[in-house]
């Protein structure tokens, strides 16, 4: 369910206003306070209420998406268009399995490192040659 | 006429160099790698102690390559030979068990050979595509050369490549006592 907002109450004091506005989903309450010292304009405080629900819808979405467990530290493949990106960023991550596997991190049969040598010859190209480097 | 020796680091290409040197090829190399032998060799070890002869990358991209080594022997890097300027060039391609080659070049970098490890792991794929990409120049005979089958048998490999060299004595120069890392009995 998406956050909704309310104005819970508006304070004045030492020539500044507060206001306060609390965003709840029906289970999750949040309140968030405003502060200015001159007039603002009639959307100020919508405007703010806009961007701190979609702030909220997606700091749930996101804490959805997380499951308790172990963490994959291997980074992300970079975004390819090209084979020969693609290749490249194969290289890339078989090297990474090369050193772990020399520094003993990981075991020659490590599945991760097989599939990457078996990509590696079935997508070779002599142009790629360069890539070894 | 060109003659070039290649393949993977630690396949015997430097072996063959000296070899065919002796058998009467005028060969071209410096000593710019020698520090190697300093850096990464002991008392009971040397990677390559007859040296390695090779030139400096740079002398691969010279705009009268061609030319300046005309009827000269010398030793290229793998990856530089698709680079090659057109002209007429017989290969001899060094080809070794990739286990062997990765136990070598383990002893030799511990930390790691960098491109030509990972060439390692894909070796026959590698080794195979390049050579089908040079034979396709145009311009380059080639002959792949097993190195175990040059120690086990160098008057026959030597013979065997066809080139204008005394074989007998470019087989004098095979030192079988470095072959090492050899995994079974030739």
């Amino acid at each position: 369910m998406t956050y909704t907002a309310r104005i819970v109450e508006a304070q004045r004091q030492d020539g500044q206003l507060r206001v306060i506005v609390e965003y709840t989903n029906g289970t999750a309450v949040v309140r968030d306070s405003m502060t200015t010292k001159s007039a603002q304009d009639g959307d100020w405080i919508a405007r703010e209420a806009r961007r701190r629900t979609a702030e909220l819808d997606g700091l749930e979405m996101f804490a959805a998406g997380i499951v308790a467990g172990p963490i994959d530290l291997m980074p992300p493949e970079p975004p390819v268009t090209t084979p020969r990106e693609r290749y490249a960023a194969k290289l890339t991550e078989f090297r990474w399995w090369t050193e772990a596997l020399r520094n003993g991190f990981a075991p020659v049969a490590k599945p991760e490192f097989v599939a990457a040598r078996q990509w590696l010859m079935d997508n070779f190209d002599v142009a790629y040659l360069d890539l070894f480097g | 006429m060109i003659y070039l020796v290649s393949g993977v680091s630690r396949s015997g290409t430097s072996m063959m160099m000296r070899c065919l040197e002796a058998g009467g090829l005028p060969a071209v190399y410096d000593h710019h790698q020698d520090w190697l032998n300093v850096q990464y060799g002991n008392g009971e070890y040397l990677p390559n102690p007859n040296g390695f002869y090779a030139c400096e990358r740079d002398e691969f991209y010279r705009p009268d390559f061609a030319d300046a080594y005309a009827g000269k022997l010398v030793k290229v890097p793998w990856a530089m030979l698709l680079r090659l300027p057109q002209a007429t060039y017989r290969l001899a391609f060094m080809l070794r068990d990739p286990a062997e080659i990765f136990a070598s070049m383990r002893r030799f970098i511990p930390t790691g050979f960098g491109g030509d490890e990972l060439v390692t792991a894909l070796y026959p794929t590698v080794t195979g595509a390049l050579q089908t990409a040079l034979l396709a120049r145009g311009d380059m005979q080639v002959r792949t050369v097993q190195y175990a089958a040059v120690v086990k048998n160098p008057a026959t490999a030597f013979a065997g490549l066809g080139w204008p060299i005394d074989a007998q004595a470019a087989a004098a120069m095979v030192q079988p006592e470095l072959y090492r890392f050899r995994l079974e009995a030739t």
